[in-house]
């Protein structure tokens, strides 16, 4: 595998740049090396290649240790962030079957072995000198599962492979021909943004810069943390830019050596490119676009002051080894008709664990494809998306389907009936979720008991404001009108008594 | 202020219909990052100050009342 080779190489190389920065410490290339070693030879000894693994914590140093001990090592990982709760975890236990969690993070393990942190501390800081071993790793084998919203409420994993990987970061060197010695991290580890980070910045021999969510919650923190970072490319959401953007010092002058950005994960608006060159003259944007089946990203268009004037930003065009079809119902649609998004080629992941059938997975032209359930449309090879056509959305860059978290409302004791939908801003962004809820008859409940019992079941970001409702407004159909509600989730219309409504 | 503020972050925060001026906003996620930056906007347009939230400690923006009171000393109000 070409990627774990050049890092493997900056191991040995440059044992005393700085290769992880968080707010605890720094690892070296050397000590990670050590460090990764010492835990890999553990995990080679006590558990089976190829069978997965689970990495839960948040950003800690350990984290960054312990997926390359899993990588060399030959152990697909799964990369699970501590704000998970505790239902979810245990729906993606049952779907992945791992052999054990490394928990930098405390947690129960409902049966599967759990390597704590004090213990994962003292293998790591043994004595014996195991460094990494050369890696050794097929295309075709696991690399990563990653875990994203499901239909049917259930988490489904995603298994990206080594050769999917190495094909992204081969395109990514070729986006950034000058690397950057200073890689801003903003997403969550088990949100695979981070992927175009993470790996990329240790193929480079560069330093991941990694920013924790209670530091982006606290702007003084954020800013002093972005003020020494010397960061040369972030990697981040547009709704995280629009955040940095409210404070008037995010400028050059704060962050002089600041030349890359890039999106991914939401539609980025072209007021905030706007803004962001703006504050950064001359700075490079990149608005890439991919699903988490293949594999982070398969386009990005470099948005400059030209391209920010546009009502809509493009994505951009294929990478090598991907086609990208526009297609209606299977059939191949000509350029510049709007159809749905097919992804063609070497990015196309594995497919889903335990779903092996699933058929948004297919084959094209003897390659793999994936049917992405987006909309868009191609003008001379560059790539527009148009949304989707069934209820999944993007909230803060995080993929969300409507109806899981509808499943996890309609699982609370004496909800009856709930339906969730967007507010979003004039541009179409998605501001937040809100979920109408329909109380079994006699049965009441408050929005703040609601929601504090979702919370127990669900990320953040996937929590609703919540609007009970005595009944829903039916179409013609007599089904319950989503369409309404979306108005009313938006101000339209003045069906019922809506407080929270703005004037 | 306070019922000013106090209104505004009904409106805008997830949730907060039924919140007090002594809440905590964060935690009990009333408050994100969204709802922060079109509470910033609000400030500005209904106050005319412009809050330079790095220049705020995380703790000013707790609750309503400490929002309150950072909005009257940025817009000059006599205590």
């Amino acid at each position: 595998m070409i990627l774990l080779e050049r890092i493997w190489e900056n191991l040995q190389q440059k044992k005393a740049t700085s290769a992880y920065c968080c707010e605890e410490a720094t690892l070296t290339y050397g000590e990670l090396n050590l460090w990764a070693g010492r835990l890999c030879a553990y995990l080679q000894e006590h558990f089976c290649r190829g069978t997965p693994l689970i990495v839960y914590g948040h950003k800690q140093r350990m984290m960054a240790v312990a997926f390359l001990a899993c990588a060399f090592g030959g152990f697909p990982y799964i990369p699970v962030d501590r704000d998970t709760p505790l239902p979810r975890m245990r729906a993606i236990l049952r779907s992945a079957q791992p052999q054990a969690i490394l928990a930098v993070d405390p947690l129960e393990g409902d049966g599967v072995p759990v390597v704590e942190l004090a213990e994962l501390e003292r293998i790591c800081s043994g004595t014996e000198r195991a460094e990494l071993p050369y890696p050794q790793r097929g295309p075709e084998e696991i690399f990563y599962l990653i875990f994203t919203s499901g239909s049917t409420g259930t988490p489904k994993g995603v298994a990206v492979t080594c050769g999917n990987l190495d094909s992204f970061v081969r395109w990514m060197a070729t986006l950034f021909p000058n690397p950057p010695a200073v890689i801003i991290n903003q997403a969550a580890f088990s949100f695979d943004l981070s992927i175009a980070d993470f790996w990329p910045a240790l193929a480079w021999g560069a330093q991941e810069y990694v920013l924790s969510r209670s530091t982006q919650r606290d702007y003084p923190r954020l800013f002093s943390r972005l003020d020494q970072s010397d960061g040369e490319l972030m990697v981040l959401t547009p709704s995280f830019a629009a955040l940095l953007l409210a404070d008037k010092s995010f400028c050059r002058r704060h962050m002089p050596r600041l030349r890359v950005m890039f999106f991914c994960g939401e539609p980025l608006p072209p007021g905030t490119a706007q803004q962001l060159l703006e504050r950064f003259p001359g700075l490079g944007i990149f608005n890439a676009y991919g699903p988490t089946e293949c594999t982070v990203a398969v386009t990005a268009a470099a948005i400059g002051i030209k391209e920010a004037r546009l009502s809509h930003l493009p994505v951009g065009q294929a990478k090598p080894g991907v086609e990208i079809r526009i297609e209606d119902s299977g059939n191949l649609l000509p350029e510049g008709e709007t159809g749905e998004i097919v992804i063609v080629g070497d990015s196309v992941a594995a497919g889903y664990m335990g779903d092996a059938d699933n058929p948004s997975f297919g084959r094209r032209d003897g390659k793999r494809s994936y049917r992405t359930g987006d909309m868009g449309r191609l003008e001379n090879g560059v790539l527009y998306c148009q949304g989707r056509w069934d209820l999944q959305v993007k909230i803060q860059g995080y993929r969300v389907e409507l109806r899981d978290v509808e499943e996890n409302l309609c699982v609370i004791p004496d909800v009856e009936e709930a339906v969730v939908v967007c507010k979003k801003a004039l541009d179409g962004q998605v501001l937040r979720l809100v979920a109408f809820v329909r109380m079994r008859a006699g049965k009441e409940s408050s929005a703040t008991r609601l929601r504090a019992l979702l919370t127990q079941r669900l990320p953040g970001y996937m929590c609703p404001a919540i609007r009970l409702m005595e009944r829903f407004p039916l179409n013609q159909n007599g089904k319950c009108d989503r369409k309404r509600l979306e108005e009313m989730a938006n101000g339209r219309t003045n069906f019922g008594t809506d407080p929270a409504d703005r004037k | 202020m306070e019922e000013q503020i106090l209104e505004l972050i009904r409106q805008i925060g997830n949730n907060g219909e039924e919140i007090g001026v002594e809440d905590e906003l964060w935690d009990s996620g009333v408050l994100d990052s969204l709802a922060f930056i079109m509470l910033l906007d609000e400030i500005s347009d209904r106050w005319g100050v412009e809050i330079q939230p790095t220049q705020v400690p995380l703790k000013r923006w707790e609750n309503v009342r400490s929002i309150a009171k950072l909005v009257e000393e940025a817009a000059g109000y006599p205590k």
